[in-house]
């Protein structure tokens, strides 16, 4: 599965980067991106967490 | 035990009512007003990201609104995707999170000079004095409202919420207002036109939108007034309750207070927890477009359901203690500001001006003490909060 953020539904609330810098970063376009779309395992409940919290819902795994 | 959101006892202590709720009715019919209520976390949390089934096309209030004035001024809170996300993407970029941060040096100057009169006089009444002009002169000048149209333009917003007890007919006076309202909003944007600012609403004019059929085209008259009175509404009453409810928390918390004196960093928590405690948006109402089943019960395609924010904030299945008010609680998953297509749009303003008015405010009442007998509740159908909040130094 990819991991991907929805450039239609970021609104660059940020909440992703601070749980997991490592595989979000939000640009300077108020848009959140992608840094590592195959996370491996030992993010995966980061990962879960900023897909929970998303205020947009914007953060998904997708098929590859 | 009854939910009835117009009633004024209700007002003054929602929790009760909502804990008695989730434990003994997670969901919640109430025949006489005709609606469902969920009230626990993970319900309210699962509906509100479920625009498909729960709509807000019908409003998100519970009390009926005139569709005529849905349909002639539409705005995002009572639309669904895919129209919702088009007006919505027209304003989004003004409210992010790095837009509302260079906002910051007006909102600390605004918040002083509410804030000096109030220093020097030793106290007086934090809504009306402070929580009240501060977030209406933030957002009227993003809008770009001329000043001297903005103390009416707030106070009939404030009529046009206000309801009798225990009745979800709108009163006279909450329809007059309305139509103040509108009629303003009516004459203001000719005035523009000829005399354009550099406020939101002028950008609109300008704004293209998404059709049907893939092309883009201008914004109406209507869909402007849709995005002046949304954001006119939405951008001064929730905040107002925030702030007032933070002050009269701290009244009662000295040491949280000295605390957050001391250290101002640890202010963006204490919002956070502010919000769970007393959410200012209680509810928000839906309808159901397909049968659904909850506690092997069925709600039936049509029904209208509230999510009750204000109890799944207090859920005790969510949080521990969860009526005990507590800054140092990790950052929950926030409900108050709700969740997904309809997340509030002025989420990062509300916690910029709430942050910086506390900040100022605690530099000039380090001690203060609310007198809570002479506080006043609002009484309006989904938000929730302090009509009056008189304070002294201390």
């Amino acid at each position: 599965m990819r991991l991907i953020v929805d450039p239609d539904l970021c609104e660059g609330n940020g909440v992703c980067e601070k749980l997991a810098p490592e595989i979000f970063r939000l640009g300077d376009d108020d848009q959140a991106r992608v840094l590592v779309d195959h996370p491996p395992d030992s993010a995966s409940g980061k990962v879960e967490q900023a897909i929970r919290r998303c205020p947009r819902q914007a953060i998904r795994l997708v098929p590859d | 035990v009854e939910l009835n959101p117009f009633s004024y006892e209700f007002h003054e202590d929602p929790y009760p009512v909502y804990r008695w709720l989730r434990e003994h009715a997670p969901l919640y019919r109430n025949a006489e007003l005709d609606f469902w209520a969920l009230s626990r976390f993970r319900d309210v949390y699962a509906a509100s990201l479920d625009w498909q089934t729960y709509s807000s096309a019908e409003g998100t209030v519970l009390e009926r609104l005139d569709p005529r004035y849905l349909d002639q001024t539409p705005m995002m809170i009572f639309l669904d995707p895919p129209r919702h996300d088009r007006l919505r993407k027209l304003v989004s970029r003004a409210f992010t999170p790095r837009r509302v941060a260079a906002l910051e040096p007006f909102v600390r100057a605004t918040a002083v000079r509410l804030l000096e009169p109030l220093a020097r006089a030793g106290g007086g009444d934090f809504v009306k004095d402070f929580s009240t002009p501060l977030p209406m002169e933030v957002i009227f000048t993003l809008l770009g409202v001329p000043d001297a149209d903005r103390v009416q333009l707030r106070e009939w917003t404030d009529q046009a919420l206000d309801r009798d007890p225990d009745t979800p007919a709108l009163p006279a006076r909450a329809i007059a207002a309305m139509m103040q309202q509108m009629r303003y909003w009516y004459e203001l944007l000719p005035e523009l036109r000829r005399h354009p600012n550099d406020g939101l609403i002028c950008a609109l004019f300008d704004a293209e939108i998404e059709t049907d059929d893939g092309g883009t085209t201008r914004l109406t008259d209507g869909e402007i007034i849709g995005f002046c009175s949304l954001l006119g509404a939405a951008g001064n009453e929730t905040t107002t309750k925030l702030l007032a409810d933070a002050a009269v928390l701290c009244s009662r918390h000295p040491d949280t207070h000295a605390l957050l004196c001391a250290e101002p960093g640890r202010l963006p928590d204490a919002i956070e927890e502010v919000l769970r405690f007393c959410s200012p948006a209680q509810y928000n109402a839906r309808t159901v477009m397909r049968d659904v089943e909850w506690y092997g019960q069925t709600v039936p395609r049509g029904a209208r359901i509230l999510l009750l924010i204000g109890s799944a904030t207090r859920d005790e299945r969510e949080f521990p203690d969860p009526d005990r008010f507590d800054i140092s609680r990790p950052a929950p998953t926030q409900l108050a500001l709700g969740q997904g297509v309809h997340f509030c749009l002025g989420a990062s303003l509300a916690r910029l001006e709430t942050r910086v008015a506390l900040e100022e405010f605690g530099r000039r009442f380090p001690r203060y003490v609310v007198d809570e007998s002479r506080c006043a509740r609002v009484h309006m159908s989904n938000v929730h909060g302090w009509a009056t909040v008189p304070f002294t130094r201390a």
